[in-house]
């Protein structure tokens, strides 16, 4: 078997915290870029003031710039909104409150809470909380004009106008930007989702029959049916303890694994039940939990594949089939298997003792459900638990009739 | 303590057969809710704020105005009739054109005077980001191309592509009130539709940290946990040797006998009664139930994690079984062998942690050769439990290809001797 038994939501949390740690880098660069620019602008306008509050990013930014790289990207996310905060107050600042220049830049303060409760996502609540009061206090300040403070420097209407359209048109693309990374969460946990619950389901299709797990969220455990004709197969190998004798624990498994995987492809091919294996030997059933006519048949068909694929292996088995009424279901509260209860089991295992190394043994009720497809030779009667003798058989192949 | 187990059982399988698989995420019934939810609130909101500007245009006489705001009261009433009519998509699809429409007429009414830049247009930035949310779990074209008309209004209003003249002389005040009040809701909206976003996001990963869990105690249900573990990381087959352990196995008496004219339901029913009750036991005693064989059970300690006392937590687990078994009228009979054994998980399919070994032949023959209401151990058993537990001699057993094998009853606990490291661990 193999499982890749990955935790998702654990790989989910690791990818936000990587795409906030990429979206701080990008954010910083940004910042970078636009500070140096604006420096360069600042210093050949000679306004100082704008000059002051570039240096100021620039030095904020190359700190958050040796944060990131230490990883560090707890502090790199309050770094980055301060820093972005204290930008905006700076350049608003510049801005100023000027008759018949209505005010926008503080439209960033808007981007700036959006933003906090992205890079702030696994913080308690009230810290992203915290972050949007600020910018609503700075925002409503400003959109009012209690802040109102003198232009440090006067724009040119033409200017003044330019700078509006960038932020407004600015202020759309990043908000919208911010949307499609909630977006992009949002997709990647419905995909881990649906990963985690396919891998939940695969892990319960391998362990139980279909439309038995199912039965596991109804019932809870200790249910079970009643088929009154199904068929069950019992296979063991000849002489597993002495073969083990000279062999290593481990070299004893593997040859048991690679056995019973390839016993567990043909049952898949055959679409029967595997039901269990009890040390050497091996368990299937036919007929449960869905009903099928031909069990006897399938099961007898699977036998001549089963010692066929051990033959290659060079093993020899010994197999009982047997046909009749049986229980199946589920019992326990750990460790689940689907498992039959009946004389017909004991009758299968009884078939399979009494069988030559080698063969197919068979009773007369499986012999009665195959209508004649396989020829059949006359062995000694086995016993029912009570102890009833039933007439018992080996299959030496099957009959051509078609 | 039958039916809590069953409860537990019930709970954590049946999440996995009723949530939401990849392809019908749509039918997610809780976040269909929260969408409804949203367009509720988002109708309240706009019919509030048509309201407002439905007074201010009537005291201002502004009739077109006032008409506008009149059709987005009825649309607004429109789509709190679809939410209540479970008509959800349709619902989405009408939230969205109303306000793409009620921006647009706004701002065709805002127009352009000099000197007063455009603001209204601010309200398509919002109608973006509510569209990726309520279109969640649309494709992603759909809200998209949403966003896009957002964008396409908002740019032509910002660089006056759309420029007209206001059909109203509107004065300085009025202007500023209506800045003001856009600026405000934009912000609002926004925070609003960012919480709702990390709300979404946080449910995602809630409900990922669930199945995930679930995972794991299906997995801690099947397999001894120290394996589960195991095979979440390497996710092989594998297979190990333990020199010292204990087997242990057990078989109800003529059960079928003693249930004769029960149906077959009931039999099962009772057999799960036992077996639950002996689940419960091996667990108190940290012995691993390897499987049940019909009416047979197999435990085992000293795997998958080594122990030294392996042969008293079988001998505490024997007795209190037999106890539990006569409780209920069902006679047991046990056979208890201790040894080297291999244990692993093999095969492809309905795999179970399973031992191999001589020792575990031996152990199940204990039990089969067993008396009934009887625990049947082998010498080194015997040996390995010391002086601390009373036995009878049962002489030699002839066990099919080993010859003659040494077997005791195990009576009980030797009063006044102190208990064993079991309980003292």
């Amino acid at each position: 078997m193999s499982f890749e038994f990955v935790f998702t939501d654990v790989h989910f949390h690791r990818q936000r915290q990587r795409r906030v740690r990429r979206l701080l880098i990008v954010c910083n660069t940004i910042v970078l870029s636009g500070c140096i620019a604006w420096l360069v602008f600042g210093m050949s306008w000679r306004a100082w003031p704008i000059v002051a509050i570039q240096v100021g990013g620039i030095a904020a930014s190359v700190v958050l710039a040796v944060v990131l790289r230490r990883r560090n990207v707890r502090l790199a996310r309050h770094l980055i909104l301060g820093t972005v905060l204290a930008l905006l107050v700076g350049i608003m600042a510049v801005e100023g409150t000027a008759p018949g220049h209505p005010r926008v830049v503080h439209l960033y303060l808007v981007v700036v809470a959006v933003a906090a409760h992205l890079l702030l996502f696994d913080a308690p609540p009230r810290v992203p909380a915290a972050y949007a009061a600020v910018c609503f206090v700075i925002f409503v300040g400003r959109e009012f004009g209690w802040l109102s403070v003198p232009p440090i420097m006067p724009l040119e209407p033409d200017a003044a106008t330019s700078a509006r359209h960038v932020t407004v048109v600015a202020f759309f693309a990043i908000l919208l930007v911010l949307t499609r990374l909630f977006v992009i969460d949002i997709d990647a946990a419905g995909r881990q989702f649906a990963l985690a619950n396919q891998r939940l389901r695969e892990m319960l299709e391998n362990m139980l029959p279909d439309g038995v797990a199912s039965r596991l969220s109804t019932e809870g455990h200790g249910f079970a049916d009643a088929f009154p004709s199904c068929s069950v197969l019992y296979a063991d190998i000849v002489g597993f303890t002495r073969m083990s004798a000279g062999k290593s624990p481990e070299e004893i498994v593997t040859l048991l694994n690679d056995i019973f995987s390839q016993f567990d492809d043909l049952v898949d091919e055959a679409g029967v039940e595997k039901i269990k294996t009890v040390g050497d030997a091996y368990m299937v059933a036919a007929g449960v939990p869905r009903p099928r006519a031909d069990h006897a048949e399938a099961l007898v068909s699977l036998a001549f594949r089963m010692r066929e694929a051990a033959g290659g292996l060079g093993v020899a088995l010994r197999i009982g089939v047997n046909t009749g009424p049986l229980v199946a279901g589920l019992i326990g509260r750990t460790r689940f298997i689907y498992d039959l209860w009946g004389d017909a089991v004991s009758l299968a295992t009884q078939a399979e003792t009494a069988c030559e190394p080698g063969g197919i043994e068979i009773t007369q009720m499986t012999l009665r459900e195959l209508g004649g497809r396989f020829a059949v030779v006359p062995r000694p009667a086995v016993r029912r638990p009570g102890g009833a003798e039933v007439a018992a058989y080996v299959v030496t192949g099957p009959i051509e009739t078609r | 303590m039958v039916g809590d187990s069953r409860r537990r059982v019930r709970a954590t399988f049946a999440p996995v057969f009723s949530a939401p698989g990849p392809s019908d995420a749509a039918s997610d019934p809780e976040r269909s809710r929260l969408v409804a939810a949203v367009i509720r609130a988002a109708a309240t909101v706009s019919m509030v704020l048509c309201a407002i500007w439905l007074v201010i245009a009537l005291s201002l006489r502004w009739w077109p105005v006032v008409a506008v705001e009149f059709i987005g009261l009825a649309s607004c009433a429109l789509l709190l009739w679809l939410v209540a009519q479970g008509r959800l998509v349709a619902a989405s699809h009408a939230t969205m054109w109303t306000l793409l429409a009620l921006i647009l007429w706004i701002t065709l009414l805002e127009g352009n005077v000099e000197g007063r830049p455009p603001v209204l247009h601010l309200y398509a930035a919002c109608l973006a980001m509510i569209g990726y949310f309520i279109f969640a779990n649309a494709p992603r074209r759909v809200p998209a191309g949403y966003a896009a008309l957002c964008l396409l209004l908002f740019v032509s209003r910002e660089l006056e592509w759309l420029a007209l003249p206001s059909p109203f002389a509107l004065d300085a005040d009025a202007s500023d009130l209506t800045r003001h009040v856009t600026f405000l809701a934009v912000f609002i909206m926004s925070l609003a539709m960012a919480k709702l976003f990390v709300r979404d996001v946080t449910a995602a990963e809630r409900r990922l940290a669930d199945v995930n869990r679930r995972l794991e105690v299906i997995l801690e249900t099947m397999l001894p946990r120290s394996v589960a573990r195991r095979l979440r990381r390497g996710g092989r087959t594998f297979a190990d040797a333990f020199p010292g352990v204990t087997i242990l196995f057990a078989d109800l008496v003529d059960f079928d006998a003693r249930t004769k004219g029960l149906t077959a339901r009931e039999i099962v029913a009772l057999l799960d009664d036992v077996f639950t009750r002996f689940d419960e036991l091996s667990e108190k005693w940290g012995v691993e139930k390897i499987k049940t064989m019909g009416t047979g059970y197999m435990a085992v300690a000293g795997i998958p994690e080594a122990r030294s006392d392996h042969a008293q937590a079988v001998a505490h687990l024997a007795l209190e079984m037999r106890e539990a078994s006569a409780a209920l009228g069902l006679p047991i009979r046990i056979g208890i062998n201790s040894g080297p054994v291999v244990a692993g998980v093999i095969g492809r399919k309905r795999f179970i942690y399973d031992l191999w070994g001589d020792a575990v032949n031996v152990a199940s023959r204990m039990e089969s050769q067993g008396l009934t209401g009887a625990i049947q151990v082998t010498d080194t058993t015997k040996e390995a439990l010391g002086e601390a537990f009373r036995f009878d001699a049962r002489g030699a057993l002839e066990l099919k290809g080993r010859g003659a094998v040494r077997a005791w009853l195990l009576l009980g606990e030797n009063v006044g001797t102190v208990r064993s490291a079991t309980e003292a661990s």
